[in-house]
This record gives C-alpha cells, sequence and structure tokens, in this order.
C-alpha cells in the first residue's frame, strides 16, 4: 500500500511526528500549552518590578527569561511526550543518573542562594538539578514497582526504595527539606497506587513521620520553619498576609493588568507569590481560571493513567500527574493562607527556570505515557473488569 | 555441660550473616509485594488507588477554588491606600466670613519594614544621604528588623518625595497632619491649638475637638463667631494700651449680645499656635475665661439691674451718700465723697459705693444673691471653651459679704462670665449662653428673662447717660457718635490676700448703640487692663475712666463700622465735661 498523501498530521500520516500528534491526548496538551503561555504572559506584568528592584538594567529581565524558559519547556513536553514508554524509562535513567551526579558534586561546583547549595550554573542559567531528578525518580520508581510485581526475581521494591534513598541524602546534604518533603510525598503516593498492602502504608507513614521530626530537629533552619508552621501566630507570615489581602482587593475582575500593589511590596510576587499577584491583576476570573486548567490536567491524567493497562505505564503517569498536583495545591494553598509555608513554585506561572523546564519534562514524560498506542488502553473503561480481575 | 567455646564462636559480628539476614528480609517484602498484586483484592488494585488519588485532588482543586472565591469576594482589604483616619484629621477652621483660621497641613512620617529590604547596602547608603537627620544606627536597626520602625517624622512633601524616588522596596510614608496657624499670634487664645497627635489642646481647637473631627470626615469645615476684622481691631488697640498705660495684661472682649456669639477675644501678651511650646507658659492662658477678678464698679450694673427690676427705688431716689455705710467692724467710704446725697442715677454716673450698697441692703442680700444666680456670674460662662471657670464668691451670702459684692468687691469673676451677664442685660433681659460658633438664625433672643424689657431699656439709658455725663466721657470722645454705653470699674488687686492699693485691675464694658429697640442689633465691648500705670496717657491717672474706658471707646470707633453702626453726629454729647471725672475704687475702706 502507497500514500501519496504527504499532507502533515493527516491520518494517514505515519511519521514519528503525525503519529505523536494522532495518540497524544490533545486536551491535555492544550492545557498545558495555555498554562506556559499564561506563566510567560503573567511574567511580562509582574516580572519588571522584580527586575527593577534588584537593579536589572532591563525591565523585562525575568520576563524575557521566562520566555526562554517556555520555549524550552514547550519544547521538553515535545521531545518527552513522543517517547515510548520504554524510551520514557530509559531517558528518566538518564536524567536520574546525570541530576544525582550533579547534585554528588553541588557542594564543590555549587552556587550558593539563600543558605543552600541547590543551583548550578549553566550559561548564564542557574538550574536546580533536584527538580529534574524528581519525575525521573517517579517514573523509574514505578517501573521498578511494576517490575517486582511480575515475580521475574527482580527486586523492585529495594531498588526503588535505594533509589529514593539516595535522592533524599542528597536533598538533605544540601539541604533542600521542602524537595524531601515533595519527593517523599510523591514516592509514597506511587508507591500507594503500585498496590502496597494497606497494612504497609501505615508503617511507611510512621516511618515517614518519625524521619520527619528527627530531620526537623537536625537542621535548624527547617526546624524554625516546622517552629513557625505550629505557631502561626508568631510567625513572619508578612509576604502571606500581603499575598491574601492582594488576592482580596483583587475582587472579581482585578486591580486592573499591571495595577497590582503586590508585586512592589513583596520580593516573590513573581516566583512564589504570582498566583497572588496574577489574582490582584486580574481578579478572581483568573485565578479560577488557573485552577481549572491544572485541576484538568491532573485529573484528566489521573484519569487516563487510570484506564491504562501495563502497570509499570499506569502508576508512572499517575505519578507524575501527582506531582505536578501536589505543587499546584501546596503554592495555591500557601498564597490563599490556608498553609503557612513558603517556597514552592506554581508550575508554569512562578518564574523559575528550573521549575519550568522541570515541569515541561514531567507533562512531556506523563504525555508520552498516556500516549494511545495499540494494547494501551484496556477495552472496556469500567473499573470493575479492570486489571487484575482480568483472568 | 557448658561450652565455652559457644560464646566465642558468636562472638565476632558476623558480617555475612547480616547482609544475608537483610537481603532475606528484603526478599520477603518483594514477595508479599509481588502477593498483593496477585491476591485480586479491588483495595489493591492499581486502577482503584488512581482512583482513589483522583478523587482526593478533585477535591483539594475544588476547596481551592472555593477557598479562592471567598478570599477574593468575601475580604474587603484596600491594599495601599489608607483611608482617611477621622481621629487624626482635623477641619479648617475659619471666621464668620469664612477667612482660613487653622488648616491641617499634611506632613509624613517614613516608615522601613526590614522584612520588605531587598538590599540592606542599598537602602543604608540611599536613606543616610536624604534624611541626613536619622542616625545610621537607627536605619541599621531598621534594615535588619523584623517589624514596621519609624525613622522620621515631620517631612513635608518635598522631603517625602526624595524618599519615595529612591525607590526603595519596604519604605512606606504615613501622613501626620500638622496643624498650622496662618494668623500666627492673632487670636491665639480664642483659635488655641492642637498637638500633633491631632488632638485639641486649647481654645476652640479643645472646645470643639469632636466637631473639627467629625467635620474632617465630612469634608466641611468649622466657622467661628469670630470675625476677624473685629478681632484684629481690638487686638491693635489693646496692645496701644498696654504701651500707653504700661499694663501688665490686656483682655478684650466683644460679643453680639443678642445672638452671644463671640465675635472677637484676645488677651495680651499672646502667644503663637505654631510653636505653642515656645514662650512663658503664661501667656497661653485665655485670661477672659480661666483667671477671674475683681471686677469693682462694672459688677454695680448687676446691683442697678436688680434694684430697678425690684423697684426697691426709683432713679431720680435720692440715696444717703453723705454718711459713710457701718458694716460690722468696717465703713464703706466713697473715695470722692460728694459730701451730698445723690439720686440713684447720680450713684450709677459717679459710680459710689455708698450708694450702691444701700440700693442692696435695700433689696435685700437674698435678692441680689438669687440675681447674680439668675445673670449666671455665680457660676461658669456657659461657653465652649474649656478656658472658662467658675467665680470666686463668698461661701456665705451674708449683710457683710453681700454688700461688698453688689459694688464688685468680695467676688471674683471671669471677663466671660461679665461679658455674659452684662450681654443678659442689654438685649432685653435674656440671659444668653456665649458660643464661639457662628449661629446662623439671627432673630429676638430667647433666653431665660432675668430683668424685665423695662429695666433693660432704663439700664440702656443709664449706660448711655453713663458715657455722656458720667465716668464714661472720655470713652465717648474716642467713639462720638455711635450711642455708646459703659460703664467703668476699677479695683485693687488681691496680692496674697491682702488688697494692693496701687495695683489696679481696671474695666469698661462697653455696649452700642444704646438707642433703638430692644432687639436691635446690640454688641459689647469689655476691655480689662491688668495693672495700668498712671501715665501721661492718662494724664496721671490709673483709673478704668483713664485707660480701660478710652480703649473700649477706641475699639468701639474702629469696628462699628465692621459691624454696620452708623455715626449720627446728632448724638454726639454736646456738654462739656464740667465735673472732674473721677470713680470710686473697689476697695477696702477703713
Amino acid at each position: 500500500m502507497t500514500f501519496s498523501n504527504q499532507q502533515p498530521f493527516a491520518r494517514t500520516d505515519r511519521s514519528a511526528l503525525g503519529l505523536w500528534w494522532w495518540t497524544t491526548d490533545r486536551f491535555l496538551l492544550l492545557a498545558v500549552a495555555i498554562l506556559i503561555g499564561m506563566g510567560v504572559a503573567l511574567s511580562f506584568g509582574t516580572s519588571p518590578a522584580a527586575a527593577i528592584r534588584t537593579g536589572m538594567s532591563q525591565p523585562f529581565h525575568y520576563a524575557i527569561r521566562q520566555t526562554i524558559f517556555g520555549i524550552g519547556a514547550a519544547g521538553l513536553v515535545l521531545g518527552m511526550s513522543i517517547l515510548t514508554p520504554r524510551g520514557a524509562r530509559r531517558a528518566s535513567f538518564i536524567i536520574y543518573i546525570v541530576a544525582i551526579a550533579i547534585m554528588c558534586v553541588l557542594p564543590f561546583i555549587g552556587h550558593a542562594a539563600k543558605g543552600a547549595d541547590r543551583w548550578v550554573q549553566l550559561g548564564g542559567f542557574s538550574l536546580q538539578p533536584s527538580e529534574f531528578m524528581k519525575p525521573a525518580l517517579i517514573v523509574l520508581a514505578a517501573w521498578m514497582f511494576a517490575e517486582a510485581q511480575k515475580g521475574e526475581g527482580v527486586p523492585g521494591v529495594s531498588i526503588a526504595f535505594g533509589l529514593y534513598g539516595v535522592a533524599v541524602v542528597l536533598l538533605l546534604l544540601q539541604p533542600d527539606f521542602g524537595q524531601t518533603v515533595l519527593i517523599t510525598m510523591a514516592f509514597g503516593v506511587t508507591f500507594f497506587m503500585a498496590g502496597v498492602p494497606l497494612r504497609w502504608i501505615i508503617g511507611l507513614a510512621g516511618v515517614a513521620a518519625a524521619g520527619f521530626v528527627t530531620v526537623s530537629l537536625t537542621f535548624s533552619h527547617v526546624h524554625d520553619r516546622i517552629h513557625k508552621f505550629l505557631s502561626p501566630d508568631k510567625a513572619d507570615t508578612h509576604q502571606i498576609d500581603k499575598a491574601t489581602e492582594a488576592i482580596a482587593s483583587g475582587g472579581l475582575f482585578g486591580r486592573g493588568p499591571g495595577e497590582g500593589l503586590l508585586k512592589r511590596s513583596v520580593p516573590d510576587v513573581h516566583t512564589d507569590f504570582a498566583y497572588a499577584g496574577a489574582a490582584e491583576e486580574y481578579g478572581l476570573v483568573l485565578s479560577l481560571t488557573l485552577i481549572a486548567l491544572f485541576a484538568f490536567v491532573v485529573i484528566r491524567g489521573l484519569q487516563r493513567a487510570m484506564k491504562l493497562s501495563d502497570p509499570y505505564e499506569q502508576v508512572a503517569a499517575a505519578g507524575l500527574f501527582v506531582l505536578v498536583g501536589q505543587q499546584v495545591c501546596i503554592n495555591v494553598a500557601v498564597n490563599l493562607n490556608i498553609i503557612p509555608t513558603k517556597g514552592m513554585t506554581l508550575p508554569f506561572i512562578s518564574y523559575g527556570g528550573s521549575s519550568m523546564l522541570a515541569m515541561g519534562l514531567t507533562l512531556g514524560l506523563a504525555l508520552a505515557l498516556t500516549r494511545r498506542r495499540p494494547g494501551a488502553y484496556s477495552q472496556t473503561d469500567s473499573l470493575a473488569s479492570a486489571g487484575a480481575a482480568l483472568p | 555441660m557448658q561450652r565455652p567455646h559457644d560464646d566465642l564462636y558468636r562472638a565476632p559480628p558476623n558480617l555475612f550473616r547480616a547482609w544475608r539476614l537483610v537481603i532475606e528480609f528484603l526478599w520477603r517484602i518483594e514477595h508479599a509485594f509481588e502477593r498483593s498484586r496477585t491476591r485480586n483484592r479491588p483495595v489493591d488494585d492499581t486502577r482503584v488507588r488512581i482512583f482513589g488519588v483522583l478523587v482526593i485532588f478533585s477535591m483539594l482543586f475544588l476547596f481551592l477554588a472555593v477557598k479562592a472565591g471567598a478570599v477574593a469576594l468575601l475580604n474587603h482589604v484596600e491594599v495601599g491606600v489608607e483611608g482617611p483616619t477621622p481621629s487624626i484629621h482635623r477641619a479648617d477652621l475659619v471666621d464668620r466670613n469664612g477667612e482660613i483660621l487653622a488648616l491641617d497641613v499634611p506632613h509624613y512620617g517614613v516608615y522601613l519594614d526590614g522584612r520588605e529590604v531587598w538590599s540592606a547596602k542599598e537602602t543604608q547608603t540611599s536613606l543616610v544621604t536624604v534624611l541626613p537627620h536619622v542616625p545610621v544606627a537607627k536605619i541599621d536597626e531598621a534594615v535588619s528588623g523584623k517589624r514596621i520602625v519609624l525613622l522620621q517624622s515631620g517631612l513635608t512633601a518635598e522631603e517625602r518625595d526624595q524618599v519615595h524616588d529612591l525607590g526603595l522596596p519596604g519604605v512606606s510614608f504615613q501622613e501626620e497632619p500638622r496643624r498650622a496657624y496662618p494668623l500666627d499670634h492673632q487670636a491665639s487664645h480664642l483659635i488655641g491649638f492642637a498637638d500633633p497627635s491631632g488632638k485639641g489642646l486649647s481654645g476652640a481647637e479643645k472646645a470643639l475637638d469632636a466637631d473639627i473631627h467629625g467635620a474632617a470626615a465630612a469634608g466641611g469645615h468649622i466657622a467661628l463667631s469670630m470675625d476677624l476684622r473685629i478681632q484684629g481691631a481690638l487686638e491693635a488697640e489693646l496692645k496701644r494700651a498696654v504701651e500707653l498705660y504700661g499694663a501688665q495684661n490686656a483682655i478684650g472682649v466683644v460679643t453680639n449680645v443678642q445672638t452671644g456669639e463671640v465675635l472677637a477675644l484676645a488677651n495680651l501678651p499672646d502667644f503663637d499656635p505654631n510653636h505653642p511650646g515656645d514662650g512663658d507658659p503664661l501667656t497661653k492662658i485665655n485670661r477672659a475665661g480661666a483667671y477671674r477678678y475683681e471686677m469693682g464698679s462694672t459688677f454695680k450694673m448687676f446691683t442697678f439691674a436688680m434694684a430697678l427690676n425690684e423697684h426697691v427705688a426709683r432713679l431720680d431716689t435720692v440715696l444717703d451718700t453723705i454718711h459713710p455705710l457701718q458694716l460690722g467692724s468696717r465703713t464703706i467710704h466713697d473715695s470722692h465723697a460728694a459730701g451730698k446725697n445723690l439720686t440713684m442715677e447720680e450713684v450709677f454716673l459717679e459710680s459710689s459705693n455708698i450708694g450702691t450698697a444701700r440700693l442692696a441692703r435695700m433689696a435685700g442680700i437674698e435678692k441680689l444673691h438669687s440675681y447674680l444666680q439668675n445673670f449666671g456670674v455665680l457660676d461658669r460662662a456657659k461657653i465652649e471653651l474649656a478656658e472658662s471657670v467658675k467665680p470666686l464668691a463668698p461661701a456665705e451670702w451674708n449683710e457683710d459679704s453681700g454688700v461688698s459684692v453688689s459694688f464688685g468687691h468680695n467676688i471674683a469673676v471671669t471677663p466671660l462670665a461679665v461679658a455674659q451677664g452684662v450681654g443678659g442685660l442689654m438685649n432685653g433681659g435674656h440671659l444668653l449662653p456665649l458660643t464661639i460658633r457662628r449661629r446662623e438664625a439671627t432673630g429676638a433672643a430667647t433666653g431665660p428673662q432675668v430683668i424685665s424689657p423695662q429695666t433693660s431699656q432704663v439700664l440702656l439709658q443709664l449706660m448711655r447717660k453713663n458715657v455722656t455725663d458720667g465716668t464714661g466721657r472720655n470713652a465717648e470722645k474716642e467713639a462720638p457718635g455711635y450711642r455708646m454705653g459703659g460703664k467703668t470699674g476699677t479695683a485693687e488687686k488681691v496680692i496674697n490676700g491682702q488688697y494692693a492699693r496701687k495695683r489696679l485691675f481696671t474695666s469698661f464694658a462697653a455696649v452700642f448703640p444704646t438707642d433703638g429697640p430692644l432687639d436691635a442689633p446690640r454688641y459689647l465691648v469689655l476691655v480689662l487692663l491688668d495693672e495700668p500705670k498712671a501715665t501721661a496717657a492718662s494724664s496721671g491717672n490709673a483709673q478704668a475712666a483713664w485707660n480701660a474706658g478710652p480703649t473700649a471707646g477706641r475699639v468701639v470707633n474702629r469696628i462699628a463700622p465692621m459691624l454696620n453702626v452708623k455715626r449720627d453726629l446728632t448724638q454726639v454729647a454736646a456738654r462739656p465735661i464740667d465735673k472732674p471725672l473721677v470713680e470710686d475704687v473697689s476697695t477696702d475702706a477703713q
């Protein structure tokens, strides 16, 4: 059979890109594209104030960089989502090894900022390897859990916990307590979804709690933060209070583009408090749109992951969407003054190269795993007949 | 049987064995995990679990959306925009014609919040350049602090802009309204002053504090009854009196007797309310309301009002003024005994103490007491000003104390109380409270009727006659044609409980015009001089007829045109001054 039709993206286009277009979840793709676009657009409004404050000669210093990162993230989404599930875990393996290697030498080559060695200088940009390590670890862990359950002699659980342990030790050495908690949560949820017996969960939760307390007592700055968390009345919640006030002053339609006052009084508006800055200028309409977009991505992603038939693909995809979802929830909750902590970025919206690119990587991998392929999805979508219930 | 080698055998740590145990344990976990899948229980199924995670996330997002809506719609917080705080801002004070007397001029306090500072170094170095008066250590402390610190207050708008233009994060400004008094010393006691926190401390600023804040919130202003032109004339004439007669203090009050409005109120020396901390603290006291003086003969008006209203005598009734009046151990003399008996009218015109005392005795001290109460001179003058004190009156009203009171002795009252009481006699007999606020409605005076209109009419004529024929002739010379009436008063000051013969307190209560109906426009000018000297300007006399009287006359002459009182030269006293112009000094004659 010959195909004379050379139209790109036609149904009959069997090239890699054509195949990608017809198999990728286009709704998810669209939502991610909108989020990246919004992140870039919003940064043009909020970051000039920060650029001027930090003595940048160019007011759009951060906005232009955010645009570059946005393009990079879009590239990563495309590049990663083209991969096959097998390619995804191979890529994850390489990324994990590189990230861990960089984290090992970070104390020697690292670029210290805000009291922690987390960044590595790369051609004018400073990147945080731990951000890229997170999705890689989730994919590898999901793979290992799946292998373990096949009963083919692969000690998957031990390997997955080994990978996790190495990452956590390196993160605590930086020290980066926030990322440790994020990774632990995502890893735990991944392990849970992989089918760990419920009674183990109780034991693991106890271990995690014990670890949390030990670590919090060991590291003074973590101890301080916990202390603030437990006694918010004494805590320095200045930025969070200001952020909540800003959201309130935004009302339904906002103060108007560029009219926000928060960015002039709070240093982290373009990063940690990007949500509040956006809500102040564009109001509840935009903030609900943002929440809805993220909710759509996470819920549709989990729904797609649920329907996959291969355990590795199921758990890996779901774990990646959990990674995105937990970060959104924590950031928005902080902005709304529900939980008193900070240091978490809002995917795609907050300024930051590592965060933007790592989110591109995460969602690229997730899209790759949820692509429609022959046999990827079970014949029926109903839960009752799903998975293990089949003979 | 014990085998001693067992212990030795087990003692060394067997690393290999430990490793094998760990591996065995791990494999047990691996197999358990593997079995969990093959058991096929729905609760262990990945799909069910992903679905569970999905449900949790759905709820989380829903919660966040609801919370976002609640925060955005249910909180009404204005960020960065400070609403007007009514407790600080004060409304403008204006005179009755709208001339500005006091206003808020915005100043600014500059604050620094160390938590919002981005660059400590930049903040320090640039703040030092524009705020040279702030100690460097204070800036350093504020930069590293965790709270908002006031760096400097009282910045002008220009200075604030300088700091603002540095564009430093963490710097904020708070408006600090400072009160400005463009008139400087003028009317300082009437206007008073407010402290930097916006609290009125004296004068109208204190008396009308609540209303001034209220008017500020409503965006209005407060109009005082004072007329700046009259105030200016009064102050100029008081100043001249101090220069001419060497008085320590001069006090002047001008009122509208039909409304109780205070048109002018002045004390010399005065002060600058813009700098209330400077100068002698005594100059800040409004003596018109806060000091009590024995008025002397000016007080006789009240006794005459009582006597006329009670009909104890007629103006042509002859009173025994030859014989000194025995009061217990004391004897009341007249300082210039006429050597003959005087009619009641002559007693007023010559200001005879004996004659006035006889009137009081004829009516009875009880009557005098109740009339003085009705005239308001036994209580603080009713006026908004906090600077209005109760008089020092005899604790016991008997023949001795009461008779002394009848000629303004043994009772110390405030000038404001006198102005209030005399005003009530001159408007048909209505005692009106004084006010420092402009009255909108004008019309017939309404207030408790303290004397009959007929008595009021007779008193007006008596006052006029005193100026044409009595002790007020020097006043008339200064204000010809304004149909002025008046009464002099000269008292010896009480120093340490003793009357000081050479230290006098003189007063003149002038009312004009005295003609026309009882409810016609009529004004009172009360001038009081503290320790005037016998100077060339007063022809070597120190009594009221020679200083307070002419001063009041000059005030009337200047303000009558402002009050639309026409000069009528047919009403000028044509009579030559044939009698010596002397009056009784209120003194404790032996």
